[in-house]
């Protein structure tokens, strides 16, 4: 059973998105990783449910069913985010996981972290306590294996169940769609979590000085998310980093 | 019995420019009153260094010289000591902070900095020559702002005192007119990975909140109303003061911080 990389690009969801990300660019950097450690890409091209229904972000959580579905066999699966180009040198994170649900923390704003933790606790997870803030993960880039299949059921699950608050929140408040709520779902089911460093999933590069016509953000990681809102927009970002780097 | 010490580095210098730039160092008082009530309170020695061994502290800045006088100084004063911590003095602690000394683990105890990494970068490609074309792992650089040793450590420190001495020219070349990002943290950061000293980087986030400003760490919850605590407070145990686009900014905001809350330190 071969590990997989599973990237969400449905064209069409969300058309200036697609304007604005290389997808292409990433879905080949992602290939040559996977040749590379012999893994297998598979790319989500279809949408599970009609988008103004479900975002594409809480879409991915079917990601086992869609393999499975596809006939397709796994050990761990990544989903990452298309705004992503990966170092053609980058090691082999699958080996770094000891088979655990995997994230990077979510690097960056921390008013927008911190709000959205407080925003969801108190309209969502009114039960729930906070948890540390250190150990909220990104949700672009996140690893699960078989056993982590009912967890991911209830996850989609939840989502159906309030779906009517969770789009008023995201729709309202501008705190993201996915990202807290499966932050607080992988604790209320204790799911034990490894956080993998920064160079795995680096985010917001502006704010970290480290994105510039150098490529220095190359030097400094191995998985490049081009997302915090660069300026011009992620694609210029991806080709420039893409034809530097392959 | 040996006590756990916290090195407080707070030397305010003479030299009239630096007196300047720093708003004549009156930030420090701020952290020293805060300091000395957390230790009072976790049982920990408050050690405040505030005299350098060096007379000439333009010559030889505090940020070198507490790595040279931490052990001797502690050790003069007859202290009996388990762990050290030293910590800058650009720093205030919140009044209810844990004791961060039961989180280290005999290695030396460090935060990676990874708020400016174009800074990070000059600074170490600026010393590689000096270093011998050295391959430094910027993944593993450290911020110098608070450290945790205990006495294993001396011998590093030690060594670290005679490369400074005997380079001490190239050093001050590269510091004031070369590289200009730092004054010890490169060197120190080479040095370590160099010697292979290990380091402990699990210490907590909320134990240093860096660049308050880049990380949106003064904001508070506008939009549920609440609770207009500022993030940093209600998250946070030490903040660092670094960062800002004026040096006077610093004893600005930890005045206003000290004032609005410093009935939590009686």
């Amino acid at each position: 059973m071969k590990n997989i990389v599973f990237i969400p690009a449905v064209k069409g969801s969300d058309p200036k998105r697609n304007a604005e990300v290389a997808y292409d660019l990433s879905i080949k950097s992602w290939s040559h990783f996977c040749k590379k450690n012999d893994c297998e890409l598979f790319i989500m091209e279809d949408l599970v449910h009609d988008y103004d229904e479900m975002k594409i972000t809480w879409q991915r959580y079917y990601a086992l069913d869609i393999l499975e579905h596809n006939n397709v066999e796994y050990d761990q699966v990544l989903i990452v985010d298309g705004d992503t180009i990966v170092h053609p040198e980058c090691p082999n994170f699958f080996n770094l996981t000891e088979h655990k649900y995997c994230g990077v923390h979510n690097y960056g704003s921390m008013d927008w972290v911190l709000r959205s933790m407080e925003n969801y606790n108190h309209y969502v997870f009114k039960q729930e306590s906070l948890f540390p803030y250190y150990e909220y993960i990104n949700g672009g880039f996140q690893i699960f294996n078989k056993k982590h299949k009912s967890f991911l059921q209830e996850v989609t699950k939840f989502y159906w169940l309030n779906k009517d608050l969770l789009l008023h929140i995201q729709n309202n408040l501008w705190l993201g769609t996915d990202q807290t709520p499966i932050n607080f779902l992988l604790r209320i089911h204790d799911i034990d979590l490894k956080i993998l460093p920064y160079e795995f999933n680096m985010q917001d590069m502006h704010r970290f000085e480290v994105l510039g016509e150098d490529l220095l953000h190359t030097r400094h990681g191995w998985i490049y998310h081009f997302n915090g809102g660069v300026k011009p927009h992620p694609k210029a970002w991806m080709e420039h980093t893409y034809k530097n780097l392959y | 019995m040996k006590k756990n010490v916290l090195f407080w580095v707070g030397i305010k210098s003479e030299d009239p420019h630096l007196r300047e730039k720093h708003g004549n160092f009156k930030y420090l008082d701020i952290s020293k009153k805060c300091w000395e009530y957390w230790c009072n309170k976790n049982d920990v020695i408050f050690f405040p260094y505030e005299k350098s061994s060096e007379p000439d502290t333009s010559a030889h800045k505090a940020t070198w010289t507490r790595w040279f006088d931490v052990f001797d100084q502690i050790e003069a004063a007859d202290i009996d000591y388990d762990k050290i911590a030293v910590i800058d003095g650009s720093t205030i602690v919140h009044w209810d902070a844990p004791n961060f000394f039961e989180l280290a683990q005999g290695q030396v105890t460090a935060f990676r900095s990874l708020e400016n990494l174009r800074w990070i970068t000059q600074s170490v490609d600026g010393y590689k020559e000096f270093f011998d074309n050295y391959e430094f792992d910027l993944k593993k650089y450290i911020s110098c702002g608070f450290q945790i040793f205990d006495k294993s450590h001396k011998n590093f420190l030690q060594e670290l005192k005679a490369f400074y001495y005997d380079n001490y020219n190239q050093i001050m070349d590269l510091q004031n007119n070369k590289v200009g990002k730092g004054t010890d943290q490169p060197v120190y950061n080479y040095l370590l990975q160099m010697k292979g000293v290990e380091v402990n980087t699990a210490l907590p986030a909320p134990f240093m909140l860096t660049h308050l400003y880049r990380f949106d760490w003064f904001q508070h919850n506008w939009q549920l109303g609440i609770d207009k605590t500022p993030f940093f407070l209600k998250y946070g145990y030490i903040y660092f003061f670094s960062g800002f686009p004026n040096r006077g900014d610093r004893y600005n905001i930890m005045n206003q911080i000290w004032e609005a809350f410093k009935n939590n330190y009686k």
